[in-house]
Protein backbone atom coordinates (compact mmCIF):
# COMPACT_ATOMS: atom_id res chain seq x y z
CA UNK A 1 0.00 0.00 0.00
CA UNK A 2 2.66 2.53 0.96
CA UNK A 3 5.89 1.42 -0.66
CA UNK A 4 9.25 3.09 -0.18
CA UNK A 5 8.23 5.65 2.41
CA UNK A 6 11.10 7.78 3.61
CA UNK A 7 11.61 7.73 7.42
CA UNK A 8 10.42 11.36 7.84
CA UNK A 9 7.14 10.42 6.17
CA UNK A 10 6.42 7.68 8.71
CA UNK A 11 4.25 9.86 11.01
CA UNK A 12 1.84 10.33 8.10
CA UNK A 13 1.31 6.57 8.09
CA UNK A 14 -1.06 6.94 11.00
CA UNK A 15 -3.10 9.53 9.14
CA UNK A 16 -3.29 7.38 6.01
CA UNK A 17 -4.39 4.38 8.01
CA UNK A 18 -7.07 6.50 9.61
CA UNK A 19 -8.31 7.79 6.24
CA UNK A 20 -8.29 4.29 4.88
CA UNK A 21 -10.34 3.00 7.79
CA UNK A 22 -12.79 5.88 7.40
CA UNK A 23 -13.17 5.12 3.70
CA UNK A 24 -14.02 1.51 4.38
CA UNK A 25 -16.53 2.43 7.08
CA UNK A 26 -18.22 5.00 4.82
CA UNK A 27 -18.38 2.52 1.95
CA UNK A 28 -20.23 -0.05 4.05
CA UNK A 29 -22.20 2.34 6.24
CA UNK A 30 -25.98 2.22 5.86
CA UNK A 31 -27.26 5.18 3.86
CA UNK A 32 -30.84 6.45 3.57
CA UNK A 33 -32.63 5.07 0.48
CA UNK A 34 -33.41 8.44 -0.99
CA UNK A 35 -31.21 11.12 0.53
CA UNK A 36 -32.53 14.65 0.33
CA UNK A 37 -30.56 16.87 -2.03
CA UNK A 38 -29.25 19.09 0.73
CA UNK A 39 -28.14 16.19 2.86
CA UNK A 40 -24.39 15.78 3.31
CA UNK A 41 -21.56 16.28 5.76
CA UNK A 42 -18.03 17.53 5.69
CA UNK A 43 -15.89 15.26 7.84
CA UNK A 44 -12.96 17.17 9.33
CA UNK A 45 -9.80 16.28 11.14
CA UNK A 46 -7.11 18.69 12.22
CA UNK A 47 -3.48 17.93 11.26
CA UNK A 48 -1.34 20.64 12.83
CA UNK A 49 1.91 19.58 11.16
CA UNK A 50 0.70 18.97 7.63
CA UNK A 51 1.60 21.54 4.92
CA UNK A 52 0.32 21.92 1.36
CA UNK A 53 3.38 20.26 -0.21
CA UNK A 54 3.17 17.16 1.94
CA UNK A 55 -0.56 16.91 1.35
CA UNK A 56 -0.07 17.13 -2.46
CA UNK A 57 2.58 14.43 -2.34
CA UNK A 58 0.20 12.22 -0.38
CA UNK A 59 -2.64 12.87 -2.82
CA UNK A 60 -0.51 11.84 -5.76
CA UNK A 61 0.77 8.70 -4.10
CA UNK A 62 -2.40 7.53 -2.40
CA UNK A 63 -5.06 8.53 -4.89
CA UNK A 64 -6.67 10.99 -2.49
CA UNK A 65 -7.95 13.30 -5.18
CA UNK A 66 -11.46 13.28 -3.79
CA UNK A 67 -10.24 14.55 -0.38
CA UNK A 68 -10.08 18.26 0.20
CA UNK A 69 -7.73 20.14 2.51
CA UNK A 70 -8.09 23.73 3.68
CA UNK A 71 -5.77 25.70 5.98
CA UNK A 72 -7.32 27.21 9.11
CA UNK A 73 -5.38 30.44 9.31
CA UNK A 74 -3.05 30.74 6.32
CA UNK A 75 -4.02 32.11 2.87
CA UNK A 76 -6.53 29.61 1.36
CA UNK A 77 -5.73 30.61 -2.25
CA UNK A 78 -2.99 28.01 -2.92
CA UNK A 79 -5.30 25.30 -1.57
CA UNK A 80 -8.24 26.42 -3.69
CA UNK A 81 -5.98 26.65 -6.75
CA UNK A 82 -4.88 23.14 -6.05
CA UNK A 83 -8.53 22.00 -5.92
CA UNK A 84 -9.23 23.80 -9.18
CA UNK A 85 -6.28 22.10 -10.85
CA UNK A 86 -7.50 18.74 -9.61
CA UNK A 87 -10.94 19.38 -11.08
CA UNK A 88 -9.36 20.29 -14.41
CA UNK A 89 -7.23 17.20 -14.30
CA UNK A 90 -10.25 15.01 -13.53
CA UNK A 91 -12.24 16.56 -16.37
CA UNK A 92 -9.34 15.94 -18.75
CA UNK A 93 -8.95 12.37 -17.51
CA UNK A 94 -12.64 11.71 -18.01
CA UNK A 95 -12.25 12.43 -21.73
CA UNK A 96 -8.65 11.48 -22.47
CA UNK A 97 -6.38 8.54 -22.28
CA UNK A 98 -3.88 9.33 -19.47
CA UNK A 99 -0.90 7.82 -21.31
CA UNK A 100 -1.27 9.16 -24.86
CA UNK A 101 -3.50 12.18 -24.09
CA UNK A 102 -5.69 11.22 -27.07
CA UNK A 103 -9.48 11.14 -26.67
CA UNK A 104 -10.63 8.08 -24.78
CA UNK A 105 -13.29 5.71 -26.09
CA UNK A 106 -16.24 7.46 -24.38
CA UNK A 107 -15.28 10.90 -25.69
CA UNK A 108 -14.65 9.47 -29.15
CA UNK A 109 -18.04 7.76 -29.24
CA UNK A 110 -19.73 11.04 -28.33
CA UNK A 111 -17.94 12.82 -31.18
CA UNK A 112 -18.75 9.98 -33.58
CA UNK A 113 -22.46 10.20 -32.76
CA UNK A 114 -22.45 13.94 -33.40
CA UNK A 115 -20.45 13.64 -36.62
CA UNK A 116 -22.70 10.85 -37.91
CA UNK A 117 -25.82 12.92 -37.47
CA UNK A 118 -24.11 15.88 -39.14
CA UNK A 119 -23.00 13.70 -42.03
CA UNK A 120 -26.54 12.40 -42.54
CA UNK A 121 -28.04 15.90 -42.24
CA UNK A 122 -25.85 17.51 -44.87
CA UNK A 123 -25.23 14.40 -46.95
CA UNK A 124 -21.47 14.45 -46.47
CA UNK A 125 -19.01 11.60 -46.24
CA UNK A 126 -17.49 10.44 -42.97
CA UNK A 127 -14.71 7.90 -42.55
CA UNK A 128 -13.83 5.86 -39.47
CA UNK A 129 -10.51 4.05 -39.19
CA UNK A 130 -9.58 1.64 -36.41
CA UNK A 131 -5.86 0.90 -35.99
CA UNK A 132 -4.21 -1.86 -34.00
CA UNK A 133 -0.50 -2.31 -33.26
CA UNK A 134 0.43 -5.72 -34.65
CA UNK A 135 1.71 -8.36 -32.20
CA UNK A 136 1.65 -5.97 -29.27
CA UNK A 137 1.63 -8.94 -26.88
CA UNK A 138 5.15 -9.81 -28.10
CA UNK A 139 6.35 -6.30 -27.28
CA UNK A 140 4.78 -6.70 -23.84
CA UNK A 141 6.44 -10.08 -23.35
CA UNK A 142 9.91 -9.08 -24.52
CA UNK A 143 10.17 -5.63 -23.01
CA UNK A 144 9.60 -3.60 -19.87
CA UNK A 145 6.13 -1.98 -19.47
CA UNK A 146 7.73 1.41 -20.13
CA UNK A 147 8.82 0.20 -23.59
CA UNK A 148 5.22 -0.78 -24.43
CA UNK A 149 4.16 2.68 -23.26
CA UNK A 150 6.74 4.26 -25.58
CA UNK A 151 5.26 2.28 -28.48
CA UNK A 152 1.73 3.43 -27.65
CA UNK A 153 2.87 7.04 -27.28
CA UNK A 154 4.75 6.93 -30.58
CA UNK A 155 1.73 5.64 -32.48
CA UNK A 156 -0.47 8.27 -30.81
CA UNK A 157 1.99 11.00 -31.80
CA UNK A 158 1.96 9.66 -35.35
CA UNK A 159 -1.83 9.85 -35.57
CA UNK A 160 -1.81 13.37 -34.17
CA UNK A 161 0.80 14.44 -36.69
CA UNK A 162 -1.03 12.96 -39.70
CA UNK A 163 -4.59 14.02 -38.89
CA UNK A 164 -6.06 17.33 -40.01
CA UNK A 165 -6.99 19.84 -37.31
CA UNK A 166 -10.69 18.89 -37.39
CA UNK A 167 -10.15 15.11 -37.46
CA UNK A 168 -10.44 13.21 -34.20
CA UNK A 169 -7.88 10.74 -32.90
CA UNK A 170 -8.53 8.41 -29.99
CA UNK A 171 -7.08 5.51 -28.09
CA UNK A 172 -9.93 3.04 -27.84
CA UNK A 173 -8.10 0.93 -25.27
CA UNK A 174 -5.13 -1.43 -25.22
CA UNK A 175 -3.24 -1.20 -28.51
CA UNK A 176 -6.31 -0.02 -30.44
CA UNK A 177 -6.61 3.49 -31.85
CA UNK A 178 -9.16 5.27 -34.01
CA UNK A 179 -9.35 8.19 -36.40
CA UNK A 180 -12.54 9.96 -37.42
CA UNK A 181 -12.32 11.91 -40.67
CA UNK A 182 -15.27 14.23 -41.41
CA UNK A 183 -16.02 15.07 -45.08
CA UNK A 184 -13.67 12.37 -46.33
CA UNK A 185 -14.70 9.49 -48.56
CA UNK A 186 -13.12 6.13 -49.19
CA UNK A 187 -10.50 7.20 -51.73
CA UNK A 188 -9.00 10.01 -49.68
CA UNK A 189 -9.13 8.15 -46.38
CA UNK A 190 -7.34 5.20 -47.98
CA UNK A 191 -4.50 7.50 -49.00
CA UNK A 192 -4.23 8.77 -45.43
CA UNK A 193 -4.30 5.27 -43.94
CA UNK A 194 -1.58 4.11 -46.36
CA UNK A 195 0.55 7.07 -45.33
CA UNK A 196 0.06 6.30 -41.62
CA UNK A 197 0.89 2.62 -42.10
CA UNK A 198 4.07 3.55 -43.98
CA UNK A 199 5.06 6.08 -41.31
CA UNK A 200 4.50 3.46 -38.58
CA UNK A 201 6.87 1.04 -40.34
CA UNK A 202 9.67 3.58 -40.17
CA UNK A 203 9.12 4.41 -36.48
CA UNK A 204 12.14 3.66 -34.31
CA UNK A 205 11.00 3.44 -30.69
CA UNK A 206 13.59 3.69 -27.93
CA UNK A 207 13.88 0.67 -25.69
CA UNK A 208 14.51 0.95 -21.93
CA UNK A 209 15.77 -2.63 -21.72
CA UNK A 210 18.99 -1.66 -23.43
CA UNK A 211 18.07 -3.53 -26.60
CA UNK A 212 17.81 -2.27 -30.15
CA UNK A 213 14.95 0.16 -30.91
CA UNK A 214 11.48 -1.36 -31.22
CA UNK A 215 9.76 -1.47 -34.60
CA UNK A 216 6.01 -1.74 -35.07
CA UNK A 217 3.49 -2.24 -37.84
CA UNK A 218 -0.20 -1.37 -37.82
CA UNK A 219 -3.30 -3.09 -39.15
CA UNK A 220 -6.29 -0.92 -39.96
CA UNK A 221 -9.99 -1.30 -40.73
CA UNK A 222 -11.76 1.42 -42.64
CA UNK A 223 -15.48 2.14 -42.86
CA UNK A 224 -17.11 5.01 -44.64
CA UNK A 225 -20.58 6.50 -44.96
CA UNK A 226 -21.63 8.87 -47.73
CA UNK A 227 -24.28 10.40 -45.51
CA UNK A 228 -27.03 9.33 -47.91
CA UNK A 229 -28.37 6.50 -45.81
CA UNK A 230 -28.82 6.81 -42.06
CA UNK A 231 -26.49 4.55 -40.12
CA UNK A 232 -25.60 4.15 -36.46
CA UNK A 233 -22.40 4.44 -34.49
CA UNK A 234 -22.58 0.74 -33.70
CA UNK A 235 -22.97 -0.23 -37.36
CA UNK A 236 -20.06 1.93 -38.51
CA UNK A 237 -17.90 0.62 -35.68
CA UNK A 238 -18.84 -2.97 -36.54
CA UNK A 239 -17.92 -2.39 -40.21
CA UNK A 240 -14.52 -0.91 -39.30
CA UNK A 241 -13.89 -3.62 -36.73
CA UNK A 242 -14.72 -6.35 -39.19
CA UNK A 243 -12.37 -4.81 -41.75
CA UNK A 244 -9.63 -4.65 -39.10
CA UNK A 245 -10.17 -8.32 -38.32
CA UNK A 246 -9.80 -9.14 -42.01
CA UNK A 247 -6.65 -7.02 -42.29
CA UNK A 248 -5.12 -9.05 -39.46
CA UNK A 249 -6.24 -12.34 -40.97
CA UNK A 250 -4.73 -11.39 -44.29
CA UNK A 251 -1.32 -11.00 -42.68
CA UNK A 252 -1.30 -7.70 -40.71
CA UNK A 253 0.59 -4.52 -41.62
CA UNK A 254 -2.18 -3.60 -44.05
CA UNK A 255 -5.64 -2.12 -44.16
CA UNK A 256 -8.98 -3.38 -45.40
CA UNK A 257 -11.85 -1.07 -46.36
CA UNK A 258 -15.46 -2.08 -45.82
CA UNK A 259 -17.81 -1.62 -48.78
CA UNK A 260 -19.64 1.72 -48.57
CA UNK A 261 -22.99 0.89 -46.99
CA UNK A 262 -24.81 3.70 -48.83
CA UNK A 263 -23.84 2.22 -52.19
CA UNK A 264 -24.61 -1.38 -51.39
CA UNK A 265 -28.07 -0.77 -49.97
CA UNK A 266 -31.32 -1.61 -51.72
CA UNK A 267 -31.77 0.10 -55.12
CA UNK A 268 -33.51 3.47 -55.25
CA UNK A 269 -37.17 3.17 -56.08
CA UNK A 270 -36.59 5.54 -59.00
CA UNK A 271 -34.25 3.01 -60.66
CA UNK A 272 -35.32 1.91 -64.15
CA UNK A 273 -35.08 -1.88 -63.84
CA UNK A 274 -33.92 -4.32 -66.49
CA UNK A 275 -37.46 -5.62 -67.12
CA UNK A 276 -38.71 -2.07 -67.73
CA UNK A 277 -35.88 -1.42 -70.20
CA UNK A 278 -36.48 -4.72 -71.94
CA UNK A 279 -40.12 -3.85 -72.35
CA UNK A 280 -39.30 -0.43 -73.81
CA UNK A 281 -36.90 -2.05 -76.30
CA UNK A 282 -38.92 -5.11 -77.25
CA UNK A 283 -42.47 -4.61 -76.06
CA UNK A 284 -42.21 -7.91 -74.18
CA UNK A 285 -42.64 -8.21 -70.43
CA UNK A 286 -40.94 -11.60 -70.23
CA UNK A 287 -37.31 -12.05 -71.31
CA UNK B 1 -64.51 36.51 -53.32
CA UNK B 2 -60.73 36.61 -52.87
CA UNK B 3 -58.32 37.80 -55.57
CA UNK B 4 -57.22 34.91 -57.82
CA UNK B 5 -53.51 34.04 -57.64
CA UNK B 6 -53.23 33.74 -61.40
CA UNK B 7 -55.94 36.05 -62.82
CA UNK B 8 -54.76 35.62 -66.41
CA UNK B 9 -54.79 31.79 -66.14
CA UNK B 10 -51.18 31.65 -67.36
CA UNK B 11 -50.19 28.08 -68.17
CA UNK B 12 -46.65 26.93 -67.41
CA UNK B 13 -45.38 24.19 -69.71
CA UNK B 14 -42.16 22.33 -68.89
CA UNK B 15 -40.60 20.81 -71.99
CA UNK B 16 -38.16 18.03 -71.17
CA UNK B 17 -36.77 14.90 -72.70
CA UNK B 18 -34.35 12.90 -70.64
CA UNK B 19 -32.16 12.24 -73.66
CA UNK B 20 -30.42 15.13 -75.39
CA UNK B 21 -30.59 15.81 -79.13
CA UNK B 22 -34.22 14.89 -79.63
CA UNK B 23 -35.17 18.35 -80.88
CA UNK B 24 -36.54 19.67 -77.62
CA UNK B 25 -35.28 23.24 -77.97
CA UNK B 26 -36.54 23.57 -81.52
CA UNK B 27 -39.96 22.28 -80.51
CA UNK B 28 -40.10 24.66 -77.54
CA UNK B 29 -39.21 27.59 -79.77
CA UNK B 30 -41.62 26.72 -82.57
CA UNK B 31 -44.50 25.83 -80.27
CA UNK B 32 -44.02 29.20 -78.61
CA UNK B 33 -43.97 30.89 -81.98
CA UNK B 34 -47.12 29.07 -83.13
CA UNK B 35 -48.97 30.08 -79.97
CA UNK B 36 -47.83 33.68 -80.42
CA UNK B 37 -49.07 33.67 -84.03
CA UNK B 38 -52.45 32.56 -82.70
CA UNK B 39 -52.57 35.82 -80.70
CA UNK B 40 -51.35 34.46 -77.38
CA UNK B 41 -48.73 36.14 -75.25
CA UNK B 42 -45.81 33.78 -74.75
CA UNK B 43 -42.66 33.85 -72.66
CA UNK B 44 -40.09 31.30 -73.75
CA UNK B 45 -37.67 30.62 -70.96
CA UNK B 46 -34.41 28.85 -71.67
CA UNK B 47 -33.99 26.69 -68.62
CA UNK B 48 -31.38 24.47 -70.20
CA UNK B 49 -29.07 26.02 -67.65
CA UNK B 50 -25.46 25.23 -68.22
CA UNK B 51 -25.89 24.52 -71.94
CA UNK B 52 -28.34 27.10 -73.24
CA UNK B 53 -29.10 27.37 -76.95
CA UNK B 54 -32.40 29.13 -77.63
CA UNK B 55 -30.55 32.40 -78.24
CA UNK B 56 -28.54 30.74 -81.02
CA UNK B 57 -31.69 29.42 -82.72
CA UNK B 58 -33.10 32.93 -82.63
CA UNK B 59 -29.91 34.66 -83.79
CA UNK B 60 -29.88 36.79 -80.62
CA UNK B 61 -26.92 37.69 -78.44
CA UNK B 62 -28.46 38.62 -75.11
CA UNK B 63 -26.42 40.82 -72.79
CA UNK B 64 -27.98 39.49 -69.62
CA UNK B 65 -29.29 36.06 -68.71
CA UNK B 66 -30.94 34.02 -65.98
CA UNK B 67 -27.79 34.09 -63.89
CA UNK B 68 -27.91 37.89 -63.64
CA UNK B 69 -31.20 37.58 -61.76
CA UNK B 70 -29.24 36.45 -58.72
CA UNK B 71 -27.85 40.00 -58.50
CA UNK B 72 -30.25 41.98 -56.37
CA UNK B 73 -30.29 45.08 -58.58
CA UNK B 74 -31.27 43.19 -61.75
CA UNK B 75 -35.00 42.84 -62.47
CA UNK B 76 -36.70 40.24 -64.67
CA UNK B 77 -37.64 42.94 -67.22
CA UNK B 78 -34.00 43.76 -67.81
CA UNK B 79 -33.15 40.18 -68.66
CA UNK B 80 -36.02 39.49 -71.06
CA UNK B 81 -35.74 40.16 -74.79
CA UNK B 82 -38.58 40.57 -77.29
CA UNK B 83 -38.50 37.95 -80.07
CA UNK B 84 -41.50 39.46 -81.82
CA UNK B 85 -43.19 42.69 -80.87
CA UNK B 86 -46.59 42.26 -79.29
CA UNK B 87 -46.14 39.38 -76.94
CA UNK B 88 -43.39 36.89 -77.72
CA UNK B 89 -40.54 37.33 -75.26
CA UNK B 90 -37.52 35.30 -74.44
CA UNK B 91 -35.59 34.82 -71.22
CA UNK B 92 -32.10 33.54 -71.93
CA UNK B 93 -30.07 31.21 -69.74
CA UNK B 94 -26.32 31.05 -69.25
CA UNK B 95 -24.08 28.59 -71.06
CA UNK B 96 -21.09 27.04 -69.35
CA UNK B 97 -22.23 27.64 -65.76
CA UNK B 98 -22.38 24.18 -64.17
CA UNK B 99 -23.45 25.58 -60.76
CA UNK B 100 -26.86 26.43 -62.21
CA UNK B 101 -27.44 22.74 -62.95
CA UNK B 102 -27.73 21.96 -59.27
CA UNK B 103 -29.57 25.07 -58.11
CA UNK B 104 -30.51 24.80 -54.48
CA UNK B 105 -33.82 25.91 -52.97
CA UNK B 106 -32.48 29.36 -52.14
CA UNK B 107 -31.36 30.00 -55.71
CA UNK B 108 -34.69 28.80 -57.13
CA UNK B 109 -36.58 30.93 -54.61
CA UNK B 110 -34.67 34.11 -55.62
CA UNK B 111 -35.24 33.33 -59.28
CA UNK B 112 -38.94 32.57 -59.05
CA UNK B 113 -39.73 35.50 -56.79
CA UNK B 114 -38.36 37.84 -59.44
CA UNK B 115 -40.02 35.95 -62.28
CA UNK B 116 -43.43 35.75 -60.62
CA UNK B 117 -43.82 39.52 -60.98
CA UNK B 118 -43.71 39.26 -64.79
CA UNK B 119 -45.12 35.80 -65.50
CA UNK B 120 -48.73 36.80 -64.97
CA UNK B 121 -48.63 38.97 -68.11
CA UNK B 122 -48.33 35.94 -70.39
CA UNK B 123 -50.79 33.28 -71.49
CA UNK B 124 -48.07 30.67 -71.78
CA UNK B 125 -44.79 30.19 -70.00
CA UNK B 126 -42.76 27.73 -72.06
CA UNK B 127 -39.80 26.28 -70.12
CA UNK B 128 -37.13 24.63 -72.21
CA UNK B 129 -35.49 22.30 -69.69
CA UNK B 130 -32.17 20.59 -70.20
CA UNK B 131 -31.62 16.93 -70.85
CA UNK B 132 -30.91 14.59 -67.97
CA UNK B 133 -32.39 14.28 -64.50
CA UNK B 134 -30.59 17.03 -62.60
CA UNK B 135 -32.34 18.39 -59.53
CA UNK B 136 -33.06 21.65 -61.37
CA UNK B 137 -34.77 19.87 -64.27
CA UNK B 138 -36.82 17.73 -61.89
CA UNK B 139 -37.98 20.48 -59.57
CA UNK B 140 -38.88 22.93 -62.36
CA UNK B 141 -40.80 20.14 -64.09
CA UNK B 142 -42.63 19.47 -60.83
CA UNK B 143 -43.42 23.17 -60.32
CA UNK B 144 -44.98 23.57 -63.79
CA UNK B 145 -48.65 23.06 -64.61
CA UNK B 146 -47.99 20.53 -67.34
CA UNK B 147 -45.01 18.53 -68.55
CA UNK B 148 -44.35 17.83 -72.22
CA UNK B 149 -41.92 14.98 -72.77
CA UNK B 150 -40.22 15.02 -76.13
CA UNK B 151 -39.35 11.51 -77.32
CA UNK B 152 -38.17 10.04 -80.60
CA UNK B 153 -38.76 6.49 -81.88
CA UNK B 154 -35.18 5.58 -80.87
CA UNK B 155 -35.11 3.00 -78.04
CA UNK B 156 -32.60 5.04 -76.03
CA UNK B 157 -34.90 8.06 -76.16
CA UNK B 158 -37.73 5.86 -74.87
CA UNK B 159 -35.74 4.54 -71.90
CA UNK B 160 -34.40 8.02 -71.04
CA UNK B 161 -37.83 9.62 -71.05
CA UNK B 162 -39.26 6.69 -69.13
CA UNK B 163 -36.52 7.29 -66.51
CA UNK B 164 -37.58 10.96 -66.23
CA UNK B 165 -41.22 9.90 -65.85
CA UNK B 166 -40.36 7.32 -63.21
CA UNK B 167 -38.24 9.71 -61.14
CA UNK B 168 -40.89 12.46 -61.26
CA UNK B 169 -43.57 9.93 -60.40
CA UNK B 170 -41.80 8.25 -57.49
CA UNK B 171 -40.13 11.37 -56.03
CA UNK B 172 -42.80 14.01 -56.65
CA UNK B 173 -45.95 11.92 -57.08
CA UNK B 174 -46.59 13.31 -60.57
CA UNK B 175 -48.76 11.19 -62.89
CA UNK B 176 -49.69 13.51 -65.73
CA UNK B 177 -47.32 13.68 -68.67
CA UNK B 178 -47.95 14.86 -72.22
CA UNK B 179 -45.95 12.98 -74.82
CA UNK B 180 -44.69 14.66 -77.97
CA UNK B 181 -43.07 12.26 -80.45
CA UNK B 182 -40.48 14.00 -82.61
CA UNK B 183 -38.63 12.87 -85.75
CA UNK B 184 -41.29 10.43 -86.92
CA UNK B 185 -41.90 9.17 -90.49
CA UNK B 186 -45.65 8.78 -90.19
CA UNK B 187 -48.62 9.00 -87.80
CA UNK B 188 -48.26 5.22 -87.35
CA UNK B 189 -44.71 5.83 -86.16
CA UNK B 190 -46.03 8.35 -83.62
CA UNK B 191 -48.64 5.94 -82.36
CA UNK B 192 -46.24 2.97 -82.10
CA UNK B 193 -43.70 5.02 -80.14
CA UNK B 194 -46.33 6.46 -77.84
CA UNK B 195 -47.91 3.04 -77.28
CA UNK B 196 -44.61 1.52 -76.22
CA UNK B 197 -44.04 4.26 -73.63
CA UNK B 198 -47.68 4.38 -72.54
CA UNK B 199 -47.89 0.63 -72.01
CA UNK B 200 -44.70 0.68 -69.93
CA UNK B 201 -46.13 3.50 -67.75
CA UNK B 202 -49.39 1.60 -67.40
CA UNK B 203 -47.74 -1.74 -66.69
CA UNK B 204 -45.00 -0.65 -64.29
CA UNK B 205 -46.21 2.65 -62.83
CA UNK B 206 -49.98 2.31 -63.04
CA UNK B 207 -51.00 5.39 -65.03
CA UNK B 208 -51.48 6.53 -68.65
CA UNK B 209 -49.59 9.41 -70.22
CA UNK B 210 -51.39 11.63 -72.76
CA UNK B 211 -50.40 11.81 -76.43
CA UNK B 212 -49.92 15.41 -77.52
CA UNK B 213 -48.93 14.56 -81.09
CA UNK B 214 -46.11 13.70 -83.48
CA UNK B 215 -43.78 15.89 -85.52
CA UNK B 216 -42.31 14.56 -88.77
CA UNK B 217 -38.65 14.62 -89.73
CA UNK B 218 -38.32 17.55 -92.10
CA UNK B 219 -35.34 18.91 -94.10
CA UNK B 220 -36.79 22.40 -93.65
CA UNK B 221 -35.86 22.29 -89.97
CA UNK B 222 -32.05 22.14 -90.27
CA UNK B 223 -32.39 24.85 -92.89
CA UNK B 224 -34.27 27.08 -90.44
CA UNK B 225 -31.67 26.35 -87.73
CA UNK B 226 -28.86 27.43 -90.06
CA UNK B 227 -30.72 30.65 -90.84
CA UNK B 228 -31.39 31.19 -87.14
CA UNK B 229 -35.12 31.74 -87.57
CA UNK B 230 -37.98 29.65 -86.18
CA UNK B 231 -39.17 26.96 -88.60
CA UNK B 232 -42.71 28.29 -88.22
CA UNK B 233 -41.60 31.55 -89.83
CA UNK B 234 -39.05 30.09 -92.24
CA UNK B 235 -41.30 27.37 -93.69
CA UNK B 236 -44.78 27.57 -92.20
CA UNK B 237 -46.18 25.09 -94.73
CA UNK B 238 -43.51 22.43 -94.22
CA UNK B 239 -44.72 19.09 -92.77
CA UNK B 240 -42.99 19.65 -89.44
CA UNK B 241 -44.44 23.17 -89.11
CA UNK B 242 -47.92 21.81 -89.80
CA UNK B 243 -47.47 19.14 -87.15
CA UNK B 244 -46.22 21.69 -84.62
CA UNK B 245 -49.25 23.84 -85.34
CA UNK B 246 -51.45 20.84 -84.52
CA UNK B 247 -49.62 20.34 -81.22
CA UNK B 248 -50.01 24.06 -80.41
CA UNK B 249 -53.75 23.76 -80.98
CA UNK B 250 -53.89 20.81 -78.56
CA UNK B 251 -51.87 22.74 -75.99
CA UNK B 252 -54.31 25.62 -76.37
CA UNK B 253 -57.18 23.21 -75.65
CA UNK B 254 -55.43 22.02 -72.51
CA UNK B 255 -55.33 25.59 -71.27
CA UNK B 256 -58.92 26.30 -72.30
CA UNK B 257 -60.10 23.29 -70.32
CA UNK B 258 -58.28 24.49 -67.23
CA UNK B 259 -58.88 28.26 -67.38
CA UNK B 260 -60.86 28.36 -64.17
CA UNK B 261 -58.67 26.01 -62.17
CA UNK B 262 -55.53 27.84 -63.32
CA UNK B 263 -56.74 31.06 -61.69
CA UNK B 264 -56.11 29.52 -58.30
CA UNK B 265 -52.72 28.08 -59.14
CA UNK B 266 -49.49 30.09 -59.13
CA UNK B 267 -47.78 30.17 -62.55
CA UNK B 268 -44.92 28.23 -61.06
CA UNK B 269 -45.90 26.18 -58.03
CA UNK B 270 -44.13 26.11 -54.72
CA UNK B 271 -40.74 24.51 -54.53
CA UNK B 272 -41.76 20.88 -54.28
CA UNK B 273 -40.77 18.69 -51.41
CA UNK B 274 -39.89 15.13 -52.08
CA UNK B 275 -39.04 12.26 -49.84
CA UNK B 276 -35.45 11.18 -50.03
Amino acid sequence: MTPDLAPHEAPQEAMLAELDALRRILATAQKPDAPANDDGLVVMRLYPELGLDEWEALCRRQDLRDWLALPLSANPLPFLTRIQATLRELTFLSEHDPLTKLDNREAFERVLTAELSRSARIGQSLALVIFEIDDFNLINADHKPSCSDHALESVAALLLAEKRTFDHAARLGGEKFALLLPSVGLVRSQLLVERILAAARSLSISCDCGNAPIHVTLSAGLACTKGKMATTREKLFALADDSLRRAKEEGKDRFVAAPIADLTGPPEKTLVRADEKRFLFTGLTKG
Amino acid sequence: MSQPINPNSSLSVAILSGKGGVGKTNLALNLSYALFRASHRVLLMDFDVGLANVDVLLGLSPEKNLQDLFRSEVTADEVMLPVEAGGFDFLPAASGVPELLEMDDDMREILFQKLNSVLGAYDYLMLDLGAGISQTVLSVAAMSHIRVLVVTPEPTSLTDSYAVIKVLHTQYGISDFHILVNQVDSPADTQATFNRLATACQHFLGFDPILLGGVRTDPALPDAVRRQVPLMRHAPRSPAAQDILGVAVKLHRVRQNRLEALQNMPVLGNIPEFDK
